[in-house]
């Protein structure tokens, strides 16, 4: 019986039904015997009746995994992945794993969920589950829900994600932040209350972006977090001086960070600009030259050229390679040339770049009047 | 102006006089070695730097610098840094004194130590991760390699890290059994007691039989053609079997002295069912099934390894062999106790001769051994132990082993230093066959000629002595008390963990808590050895899982999180276990009492 064929709801109420039976278990890897008796559309509610056991793991770890398992072990795991993949919003895995045959059903629920319109994903995003239901699967639906209409996104559904399911709590949190900073404090409150939920993923990334987005001063921000950040938080409230006119405290924050961190480089960006506002210039090349990220060198050069301390060759350098995604750089790179005169370089640039930026709205009509003279 | 290399160079002869060898009394010239910057150390120790891995193995000493950068980073401070120099190093190595390296090398858990070949390799993975206490750290370690080294390094680097991994990644290995195994273990060894607690020990019979050869027979295909002059050798030489070929030997005429079976599996009766009338010795460990002693009788001799079990059999034995991980090992160990003669081994071939395992005479070897490879083979889930590995041949090139092969290879080559360093000869007769693999150290011969050897004396075993079942039978009855006080602990532990997680992460006392979490709390002392063997594959299963999630773990208050999971799962691993298996310690204690 192929996906085509059989209406998901309908596969869903058959396998509730079977559960049901006598052999029935909470824990489907438990009775991997059992499964193996039971066709492939039942097994697909399995996955979403599954404690969030397999938290610690990463949704590539579960479906790199499954090619070892072999057998129906395998396809469960993969259904676990899916869903996982789901909370992760990882794209380039989800692509992947719409292939695998055994993984059909969970990909025709995705599927369908993301063709809805707004009034019906309102509608499935607060639709009652069967009683039996443990949440993931309402969970993994709203999750999909507020990535494609924030606007339906409500607080509620954090305080409505069982406290055994951290890995889908931290991803409802962490897609609240994302798509909705006004419900940060909601979503402070919530992670303050479930504490497990930010320390099930690493909660140093999830208390980052709480910084970046709240509206209150970092201390007032992490007060409740005692004891729960790191590095990364550190760099995001150095930041947050740093774009709150406060540039003595940025440099404090990121100056202290360690030079083999993973957010060493960050930080001496932060450390850079900060250094640079309070006009000490020294220490603002030194932190530069500590900076050995592509993408933000060319920042702190573009700053640094902004300020008319670095030459023009040196800016050209930072911003030739800029991904697409950085026009706003690339343009205030463009700028600073043809505020120094450098009209050929400006030029020599922009027709390298053209093609890439030329569908912008605001560079492409830019770059073409440079081009055009 | 004080001579630093000089200053340096007496400050760590006094603390190892092995220094003297590794700094002359003039430093050398420094060959060239790239510096390393802060972009290259973040490219280098970027991953180390930002994880809560326990281990960094740093792959060659460099000049030094790269240990600086560990030195004073905060968190590469914290970990246990082992340094392999390499060969080719010993010059950039005493260069590198002319500057300051001792007073940040002191400050952090850096150890050193050289490679400077494979047989180097394979003692410092033993000597490092030698035991089930420090094997798991492996699970989560970063290896360092990226770093600049001096041209011979460099080519040290190339060559031999291939090998030094190899002999890491083979020492999970070293393992051995889960609780179920274990525990199968110590109630065998419990069955076995009146059997062989009694029976005289390998130091009784130390150099028992003078300086008679031995024989250490294994089950290779090459023992085939050493059957006659087996046949000729029974009564002038010692000969130790491995339980695989007893029956084979018998049928072929040759009754060996001693057998040696070592697996606790139900496999190990079959080998040495039907064999009561044969004159050999049981010579094998106690955690074997009671089924493979009670053939034997009162021909037992008490071997003890370096297991807790054994401590538990009998606490003040004081000679101890290494059983090695197979009954072919076990025959060589045990042989060489046994006299002060030559060692020869026969059917060691450890590699496949052609589409054959083993000899003739050990068909249920054979077939047993083709049905896990097959199972192996056709399984996405491979059995690590019998992939196969080209190992050196005794006839030149390479031969097919597999890493278990390999691995009783390793083990019988360090045995084999050993005896060597006593002036011991140790014989591989697989060499002068041309067939098999290497086993280092060993010479190249034939078997002796009959002729040239006396008639063996015989050589009563010494009494025995009930004096020491006495002794563990009143200890043995005291284990159902024992299993009691070890769960209250532990129950306790959780309750503690439980009221500890309410505080913010970083208040919570990890280290305190981890230490608490032991295998033998509440036991009597006559008792922990047992609790301590049959418990510590789940505190070592835990073990090597959590250093995997250390590892993978950049936040510290994840990191401390982790910690607080993983002792409460084992608590709950050891509870669980513990009242499972308190039934079958009241048998034990039960049995204990009667007479």
């Amino acid at each position: 019986m192929t996906v085509a064929s059989r209406d998901p709801a309908e596969a869903v109420a058959a396998l509730r039904e079977a559960l049901r039976g006598p052999l029935s278990s909470g824990n489907p890897v438990r009775n991997e015997g059992y499964w193996q008796a039971i066709s492939a559309d039942v097994l697909r509610l399995a996955q979403f009746g599954v404690e969030d056991t397999f938290a610690q793991y990463s949704a590539r770890d579960l479906a790199s995994s499954c090619i070892v398992a072999g057998g129906t072990l395998s396809d469960v795991l993969l259904r676990i992945a899916y869903t996982r993949a789901v909370a992760e919003d990882d794209a380039d895995l989800l692509a992947h794993l719409d292939h695998v045959p055994s993984v059909g059903l969970v990909s025709a629920w995705r599927h369908d969920l993301e063709g809805l319109d707004r009034a019906a994903m309102a509608e499935r995003a607060v639709a009652p589950m069967p009683a039996d239901d443990d949440g993931e699967e309402r969970t993994a639906t709203r999750l999909i829900a507020a990535r494609r209409f924030p606007d339906l996104a409500q607080p509620a559904w954090l305080w409505e994600v069982p406290p055994t399911m951290p890995a889908l709590g931290h991803a409802l949190a962490s897609t609240f932040l994302r798509v909705r900073p006004d419900l940060y404090a909601s979503v402070a409150s919530y992670l303050v209350e479930r504490r497990a939920t930010l320390l099930h993923r690493d909660p140093d990334a999830l208390l980052a972006r709480l910084v970046a987005v709240a509206g209150e001063h970092p201390q007032t921000v992490l007060v409740p977090f005692e004891g729960f950040y790191g590095e990364q938080t550190q760099v995001a409230a150095a930041e947050w001086h740093l774009e709150h006119d406060e540039p003595a405290a940025a440099l404090t924050l990121a100056s202290t960070l360690r030079p083999l961190s993973a957010h060493a480089a960050r930080a001496a960006l932060v450390a850079s600009l900060a250094a640079l506002a309070l006009q000490k210039v020294d220490d603002a090349r030194h932190f530069r030259a500590l900076i050995d990220e592509p993408l933000l060198q060319a920042i702190a050069t573009v700053r640094f050229a902004e300020a008319g301390l670095a030459s023009e060759s040196e800016l050209a350098a930072a911003i030739g390679d800029l991904p697409v995604a950085h026009a706003e750089l690339f343009y205030r790179g463009v700028l600073c040339l043809l505020n120094r005169r450098n009209l050929a370089l400006a030029r020599s640039l922009c027709a390298r770049r053209q093609a890439d930026f030329a569908g912008h709205p605001q560079l492409g009509p830019i770059i073409a009047k440079v081009l055009g003279g | 102006m004080p001579d630093i290399y000089q200053q340096q160079r007496r400050r760590l002869i006094a603390l190892n006089p092995l220094y003297a060898t590794l700094l002359p009394e003039t430093p050398p010239s420094a060959p060239p070695v790239a510096p390393i910057g802060l972009a290259a150390a973040r490219r280098i120790l970027g991953e180390a730097a930002n994880n809560h891995g326990e281990l960094v193995i740093v792959l060659g000493w460099g000049d030094g610098s790269l240990l600086r950068w560990i030195a004073e980073d905060p968190v590469l401070a914290q970990k246990e840094i082992l340094v392999l120099l390499l060969r080719g190093e010993e010059d950039a190595f005493a260069a590198s004194f002319r500057q300051d390296q001792v007073s940040w090398l002191g400050s952090g858990r850096i150890i050193m130590t050289v490679v400077r070949s494979e047989a180097e390799a394979r003692q410092m993975a033993s000597a490092f991760f030698g035991q089930h206490q420090t094997i798991p750290r492996l699970s989560g370690c970063d290896f360092v390699d990226g770093h600049p080294l001096c041209a011979a390094g460099e080519e040290a680097r190339r060559e031999l890290t291939p090998a030094i991994l190899r002999h890491l990644s083979d020492r999970p290995q070293a393992y051995g059994n889960d609780i179920s195994d274990s525990f199968t273990g110590l109630v065998n060894a419990a069955k076995n007691a009146r059997a062989v607690l009694p029976a005289p020990t390998l130091e009784q019979l130390h150099g028992h039989y003078g300086d008679v050869p031995v024989i250490s027979i294994a089950g290779g295909p090459s023992l085939n053609s050493q059957l006659p002059l087996l046949r000729e050798l029974q009564d002038r030489a010692l000969l130790v079997a491995c339980d695989s070929v007893l029956k084979g030997l018998l049928a072929g005429g040759v009754d060996p002295h001693f057998v040696t079976p070592i697996e606790r599996l139900p496999s190990t009766v079959d080998m040495v069912r039907g064999t009561e009338g044969c004159r050999a010795v049981f010579a094998g460990i106690a955690v074997v099934p009671p089924e493979a002693v009670t053939p034997f009788g009162e021909r037992v001799v008490g071997v003890y390894a370096g297991d807790q079990i054994y401590t538990w059999m009998h606490p003040t034995v004081r000679r101890r062999i290494s059983t090695g991980s197979s009954t072919g090992v076990l025959s060589f160990t045990v042989g060489s106790a046994f006299t002060t003669g030559t060692v020869y081994l026969v059917g060691h071939d450890l590699a496949r001769d052609g589409d054959r395992s083993h000899w003739d005479g050990s068909p249920l070897s054979s077939e047993l051994w083709l049905q896990a490879k097959q199972r192996s083979s056709s399984s996405t889930n491979a059995i690590a132990g019998l992939d196969a590995r080209l190992v050196p041949g005794n006839g030149g090139g390479l031969v097919e082993a597999t890493v278990w092969w390999d691995r009783f290879r390793s083990e019988i080559a360090g045995e084999v230093i050993d005896l060597k360093a006593q002036g011991r000869r140790v014989v591989n007769v697989s060499a002068h066959l041309r067939t098999g693999a290497v086993i280092p150290g060993t010479e190249t011969a034939p078997l002796p000629d009959p002729a040239s050897l006396p008639p063996l004396v015989a050589r009563p075993l010494p009494a025995r002595d009930p004096a020491r079942l006495r002794d563990w039978q009143e200890r043995a009855a005291r284990l159902p008390a024992d299993a009691d006080a070890f769960l209250a602990h532990i129950d306790g532990l959780r309750a503690e963990i439980a009221a500890v997680r309410r505080l913010p992460p970083d208040r919570w006392p990890i280290d305190e808590l981890s230490k608490k979490v032991s295998l033998t709390s509440g036991i009597s002392p006559g008792n922990q050895a047992a609790f301590f063997y049959f418990l510590r594959s789940a505190l070592h299963n835990s073990a090597a899982q959590w250093h995997v999630r250390r590892h993978r773990t950049a936040s510290t208050a994840r990191f401390r999180w982790e910690a607080l999971d993983i002792t409460d799962s084992l608590c709950h691993a050891l509870g669980n276990a513990v009242r499972t298996l308190r039934p079958a310690l009241e048998e034990i204690a039960d049995d204990c009492r009667q007479p």
